[in-house]
């Protein structure tokens, strides 16, 4: 039996948002993944409702929680970019090779790019399907987003509750008229509905949604 | 994602002359630039060679990702007399400072100070009225206000600046559907502004009579140290004094804290525009 819920993470890190914000289903089929120890093999065993009418999981995507002391906050996170990349680098310099790499960097510096971090919170996900397998499922992972290998997004379970507002309904959907929301106005983009397939028009949410929390 | 690829390589097509492109058959992956299968570019299997400076190997990058760095002699105009007389062709790549448009049309407006007009004005740009003496923001809007952008569901492109690094700029060049997500281009990357949201804003300020305070930093600084994580209730508490209907603004601000930093500059750009009554 299917329920709506809404999962709320305690987030501990900045989350580096990539172009498309994370979703549950794509966070849920990367823990599969961790599970199989398979990152290859399609995943459609998601325990989230899949809408056949609508072409999606009931998966929202990731929702900033805050609360009335703690708002959403920007941070600019800088990571080094071309250092794990210097054997490649120095290939490229043909007739100056980097001979040693000193701590503050070699004969070029490492390069910090310049990422916009967003810290609240919470970080909550709504979803309609099976809550206990998908918390199951989460443990196995503890960052979202971009840089997560590198400790951005890291996160811990904080709660699973019903959701009674259709919480799920904001991800990419074939039609405006899907977003039954007046919390934001949707906005158009090219992207694949599912875990795979081809990009096709859609209406999503804006890349940042954020909830008070009582 | 490639639409905004699609869109420049479609408004410079007259720049890339094929007797003048030494374009050859890449034995790689991908551009090195933009990282697309060479069967996924707009000419496909088509490379040209790219150097990042002396002393560095050679890239192939693909024929979009190459168009800043050709001389667009016929479309912009003469830049400079190099040595010996021989007249250099301007480059997008090289426009520092200065922004532009791409319309869901396909059509290349920029945005240029005079100087470059006056070089540029007997170009093929020049000549259609392309060039605009503003700043990016303000071609955007002006070109939003013109209807040009009516058709955004295609994607327009928004450069907010050519810079000089013309490999990052086109590694992360992308199209923007709306005006709630412009996607602002530079040489330091893609950033989102919810520039709907930023329109409403100074709409709303200007209303309430405070177009003067409004492109102040001292104005914003409660709103944006709140958004940097240093909030200050009792800035913010004098904040909502000032102003008349303080919920309205705070309820049209824009949710992204990154995009309620660049509250200043931007307003900067808008009010002006609203006071001309162009927007
Ligand atoms: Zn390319």
């Amino acid at each position: 039996m299917a329920t709506a819920f809404q999962l709320r993470l305690r987030l501990h890190t900045p989350v580096i948002l990539p172009v498309v914000t994370p979703r549950l289903d794509t966070l849920l089929a990367e823990a599969v993944r961790h599970q199989r120890l398979d990152w290859a093999a399609p995943v459609d065993d998601l325990p989230l409702t899949w809408d056949d009418q609508r072409g999606g999981y009931r998966g929202s995507q990731a929702v900033f929680g805050i609360t009335a002391q703690h708002g959403l906050v920007g941070q600019v996170v800088k990571l080094p970019s071309s250092v794990t990349r210097l054997p490649a680098h120095a290939a490229t310099r043909r007739n100056k090779p980097i001979k040693n790499i000193k701590i503050d960097g070699s004969g070029t510096a490492p390069k910090l790019t310049t990422h916009h971090g967003y810290l609240s919170p919470y970080l909550m996900f709504y979803g309609e399907g099976d809550p206990e397998q998908c918390l199951k499922l989460l443990s196995l992972i503890h960052h979202v987003g971009k840089e997560h290998a590198r400790g951005q997004g890291h996160f811990t379970i904080e709660a699973v509750e019903p959701d009674t507002d259709e919480g799920w309904r904001m991800r990419p959907w074939r039609s405006a008229e899907d977003h039954a929301s007046d919390r934001y106005s949707a906005v158009p983009d090219t992207l694949r509905m599912g875990l795979t397939g081809a990009d096709e028009p859609v209406y999503r949410p804006p890349r940042v949604l954020k909830e008070v929390l009582a | 994602m490639s639409r905004g690829y699609a869109l420049l390589h479609q408004a410079t097509t007259g720049l890339r002359d094929p007797a003048m492109m030494d374009t050859f058959t890449p034995t790689t992956v991908s551009c090195a630039c933009c990282r697309r299968a060479w069967d996924e570019v707009e000419d496909p299997g088509l490379a040209m060679e790219y150097q990042y400076g002396a002393g560095y190997a050679f890239e192939s990058v693909c024929t979009t990702c190459y168009t800043p760095r050709i001389p667009a002699t016929a479309m912009l105009g003469v830049e400079k007399l190099a040595r010996g007389g021989n007249p250099d062709g301007g480059k997008l790549g090289m426009l520092a400072g200065s922004g532009g448009v791409i319309t869901p049309a396909g059509e290349l407006d920029l945005a240029l100070p005079q100087g470059w007009i006056d070089k540029f004005q007997d170009g093929e740009l020049g000549r259609l009225g392309r060039l605009h003496r503003c700043g990016a923001m303000a071609l955007l809007l002006k070109l939003h206000s013109a209807g040009a952008l009516a058709d955004s569901h295609k994607g327009f492109v928004f450069i907010e600046n050519w810079g000089r690094k013309a490999d990052t700029l086109m590694g992360q060049w992308r199209a923007s559907f709306s005006l709630s997500e412009v996607w602002c281009l530079s040489d330091q990357g893609a950033e989102p502004l919810d520039l709907a949201a930023m329109i409403d804003v100074a709409r709303l300020v200007h209303a309430q009579g405070l177009a003067k305070k409004a492109v102040t930093p001292a104005f914003w600084r409660p709103i944006v140290q709140a958004a940097q994580g240093r909030r200050h209730d009792a800035s913010l508490q004098k904040w909502t004094e000032a102003l008349d209907d303080p919920m309205t603004v705070l309820a049209a601000l824009p949710v992204d804290p990154h995009s309620r930093m660049r509250l200043t500059p931007v307003m900067r750009e808008l009010i002006p525009l609203i006071e001309e009554g162009a927007l």
